[in-house]
């Protein structure tokens, strides 16, 4: 457990060194942009007099490095500022959309998990049989379809044609849960889809290789239970690679959530930290930065302690 | 040698695994059998949810942008009520009058009215609401409120605004955002107010029940002054940016309007949705390059006519709206403020005129322009370069994905020739972003002496709303577009909305983008 408790400390020292990387290269990133945020706050009619007030207002005039250790400052205090769009404080707006993003990832994550996973386990012991045949063609398929129209062709089927579903829409937990579950199937679905055919593909791959190891022949000839080969071994062996391959995807689901989000009109980060990009909002850009960061790190983070759990030998190493 | 795949026949074959599919099923139907017991809006008749395309962020009036102002119209009421194009009606004042000179204006008050907090409406709140306007460094109404030079209270019911220079927009504004009274009590607190509004609207916030940038509900002011107002119980705005995602919340009967666009109305006409169109957006081909310096030949008057003469508006509004709006080389519609008779006729479409406009300039062989505009209007620029190919010349079109980053281009005269979608709704405001000085729209500064004088007839006007001004403002036209041909109007959008059967909005009134809430019924 010592292994475990160092790695975790080790690696939220780099974390936090990434996250630091992440905004500074991010912040330094937006200087190429011509910022003129008066386009979005105030209109076509806005007198120059105006628009210099606005930029002395947002401290635009100031050195660029002045800024950034300005932002620094209140962010290292949990201060991530105030929006330009909006006047609002950007930790609440933060706060207000994390949950819905974080219901739709970690939902779709967990389905993916689950049907990608499991599917690609079943197609592994059943290899170059009908049943791995047809799983390996869904998985294909899952692959193919953008999850923007797959998004469409299921709102069309269970919330338009059957009723079903809400087309549309995010209900919190705290308002009524089982309302928040039946808002989160149809975008969690179009989310995991593609995600679960990697994770399937990857996971039958790995289990198939294990299932060609001497060790497993071994095994089954000294008579240990099938069950106890596949979990006690097999399955732990497969895994560890698949961990790896569950990190990276969560980093591509954030990304694909975005357009989910958009499909079903889910107001969460994504919403966010997009308008904040086309109106120039450089706080709330560098607040989305943060907390995308921040998943993809914790996610790591997991991923590092679940592979260190299931493979000793990787743990020590690190 | 032992087999691995007889090994992995019998794994998951165990009665856990049908544990687990009753327990995925049953979980399935518990989340599928709710069904319908959601938000239910349409099929309520008193609930109006209405699907609204852009976030909204502030209850503080003088912090929203125009496109945001339906969020602010259930709980506001305007001093001066638009209806239509330049008509207005009494609001929260009943009455306004001018000084000869324009300096000068009297708005007379409604009285026995009170905010949702309880503070009487009265001069002293006006005072309030307009010297807060005028202390705002900077926001999107300062250019309205620096014109203000003081604000004196008469009496009780009236109150006078002192100008520093006529401001011919001043009716149009009061009907709108810089209109829009609030609490006294609530303007002491402006952060509050953000999240809280206070006003003398027909409904107020149900604030436990908002989710922040998602959905609004509206409950209806017992107290409201007006007894004959007939408004839903609750109004409800959604915050649905998608488009499709829009009409599939109609669709499901998740709300009873949205806004819209003319090839999706289409669509859902066909699929039976009543539809309508309000506020509506003006397309422009404007000539920023006016004295040549970029591209010589649009320094040259009949080349930029030979534009407005180039572009077939109707097949234009078609292709890229599907048809809803109206082709216009006016803007103002005739009969309304604004309006030219000489525009009308002189600027149509005719492609002969304008390729021997062309030759006499001597271009006949064409010639290129590098032009950025807006990702949201790449369809209409790419039509609009379509019609100029014709007479030889080529627009390159680059499109950028934000609002900044096209202000950089056109402030920085990257684009000779500017394509851009405009809400401004007086012929004032499309003087002073395209024509003024220093207009937005206006990068490379170029005026001319027929405009400059147009808008100072205009300006010296008692009544910028009366017989005299509708003359003036048609002159100022008239010098922007056909005499001088600094811009091209193309035409007219209107938003289409979309609804549920029995929902029933009064069109063409002073919401921006949705019909008014308070003269829409549903059932």
């Amino acid at each position: 457990m010592v292994y475990l408790a160092r790695l975790v400390i080790g690696r939220l020292g780099s974390s936090l060194a990434v996250l630091l990387i992440a905004a500074t290269a991010t912040f330094f990133g937006t200087a190429f942009i011509d910022r003129r945020p008066e386009s979005y706050l105030l209109g076509p009619t806005a007198s120059p007099e105006s628009v210099q007030l606005l930029h002395e207002k947002l401290g635009l005039d100031d050195p660029l490095l002045v800024q950034y250790l300005r932002w620094l400052a209140g962010a290292v205090q949990g201060d991530l500022g105030t929006s330009w769009a909006s006047s609002q404080a950007v930790l609440d707006l933060v706060l207000s959309r994390l949950p819905a993003t974080l219901s739709i990832v970690i939902g779709s994550m967990a389905l993916a998990i689950l049907v990608g996973v499991g599917l690609g386990v079943l197609a592994a012991l059943h290899q170059s049989r009908a049943t791995d045949r047809l799983i390996s063609t869904g998985f294909t398929v899952g692959h193919s379809v953008p999850e923007f129209w797959l998004g469409i062709l299921l709102v069309t089927a269970f919330a338009l044609h059957w009723s079903l579903l809400p087309a549309t829409g995010y209900v919190p937990f705290g308002e009524s849960p089982t309302e928040w579950a039946r808002s989160l199937v149809l975008p969690c679905v179009a989310l995991a889809l593609p995600v679960a055919a990697t994770l399937g593909r990857h996971s039958r791959s790995a289990v198939v290789a294990q299932l060609g190891q001497d060790y497993v022949r071994w095994s089954v000839s000294t008579g240990l239970g099938r069950r106890t080969i596949m979990w006690g071994a097999v399955l732990k062996n497969a895994l560890t690679t698949v961990v790896a391959i569950v990190a990276l995807q969560m980093l591509a689901m954030l990304s694909l959530s975005i357009v989910v989000e958009r499909v079903f009109a889910i107001q969460g980060m994504g919403g966010l930290v997009l308008s904040a990009a086309l109106s120039q909002d450089i706080p709330v850009l560098m607040a989305g930065v943060i907390v995308y960061g921040a998943i993809v790190v914790v996610t790591n983070l997991v991923a590092d302690v679940l592979q260190a759990t299931l493979n000793p030998r990787l743990g020590a190493a690190s | 040698m032992t087999s691995t795949s007889g090994f992995t026949g019998s794994f998951l074959r165990r009665p856990a695994r049908r544990v687990a599919l009753t327990a995925a099923a049953l979980l399935l139907a518990s989340v599928v059998g709710a069904c319908g017991s959601g938000d239910g809006s349409a099929g309520d008749d008193s609930t109006l949810t209405v699907g609204f395309r852009y976030g909204f962020a502030s209850f503080d009036p003088l912090a929203n942008p125009a496109f945001t102002a339906d969020f602010l119209l259930p709980v506001y009421d305007t001093l001066i009520v638009r209806k239509g194009q330049d008509e207005f009606e009494p609001g929260l004042a009943t009455g306004w009058d001018y000084d000869p000179a324009a300096l000068t204006m009297t708005l007379t008050l409604r009285t026995g009215v009170e905010f949702s907090d309880g503070t009487p409406f009265d001069a002293e709140a006006v005072k309030a609401n307009f010297e807060r306007g005028m202390a705002e460094k900077a926001g999107p109404w300062t250019s309205v409120f620096a014109t203000f030079d003081r604000v004196e209270v008469a009496d009780d019911s009236q109150v006078v605004v002192h100008l520093k220079e006529p401001l011919p927009s001043i009716v149009s504004d009061l009907a709108f955002i810089p209109g829009m009274m609030v609490s006294p009590e609530a303007l002491q607190d402006t952060d509050a107010l953000k999240n809280e509004p206070v006003g003398s609207g027909p409904w107020v916030l149900d604030s436990d029940k908002v989710r922040p940038g998602d959905t609004y509900p509206f409950v209806r002011n017992d107290g409201y002054w007006d007894p004959d107002a007939e408004v839903v119980d609750t109004y409800v705005m959604k915050v649905i940016a998608d488009r499709t995602a829009a009409g599939n919340a109609l669709r499901a009967k998740q709300v009873d309007l949205i806004g819209s666009d003319g090839l999706q109305a289409v669509q859902l006409e066909k699929e039976g949705f009543p539809i309508g169109s309000t506020g509506s957006m003006v397309y422009v081909v404007d000539i920023a390059d006016r004295a040549g310096e970029v591209v010589p030949a649009l320094g040259d008057v009949r080349v930029r006519r030979a534009i407005g003469l180039a572009l077939d508006r109707q097949a234009l509004l078609d292709a890229v709206f599907g048809g809803y709006g109206s082709p216009s080389s006016t803007i103002f519609p005739e009969g309304s403020i604004g309006y030219s008779a000489e525009v009308d006729e002189g600027v149509t479409y005719d492609l002969e005129l304008a390729k021997s406009l062309m030759r006499e300039a001597g271009y006949e062989k064409g010639f290129t322009v590098k032009i950025f505009v807006m990702s949201t209007n790449e369809n209409i620029a790419a039509a609009v370069a379509g019609s100029l190919a014709e007479i030889g010349i080529e627009l390159e079109i680059t499109p950028v994905p934000d609002a900044g980053t096209f202000a950089a281009t056109v402030a920085d005269k990257q684009s000779p020739i500017l394509i851009v979608a405009s809400g401004l709704r007086s012929p004032w405001e499309i003087h002073t972003a395209f024509g003024g000085a220093t207009g937005r729209y206006n990068p490379f500064g170029i005026t001319a002496d027929g405009v400059d004088a147009a808008a100072e007839e205009v300006m010296a006007l008692a009544d910028p709303t009366g017989a005299e001004a509708a003359a003036g403002y048609g002159d100022l036209m008239e010098e922007l577009i056909l005499t001088n041909a600094f811009i091209q109007p193309i035409f007219t959008v209107y938003t289409p909305v979309a609804m549920q059967d029995g929902v029933d909005p009064e069109l063409e009134t002073q919401a921006q983008t949705l019909p008014d809430p308070r003269t829409t019924t549903k059932g």
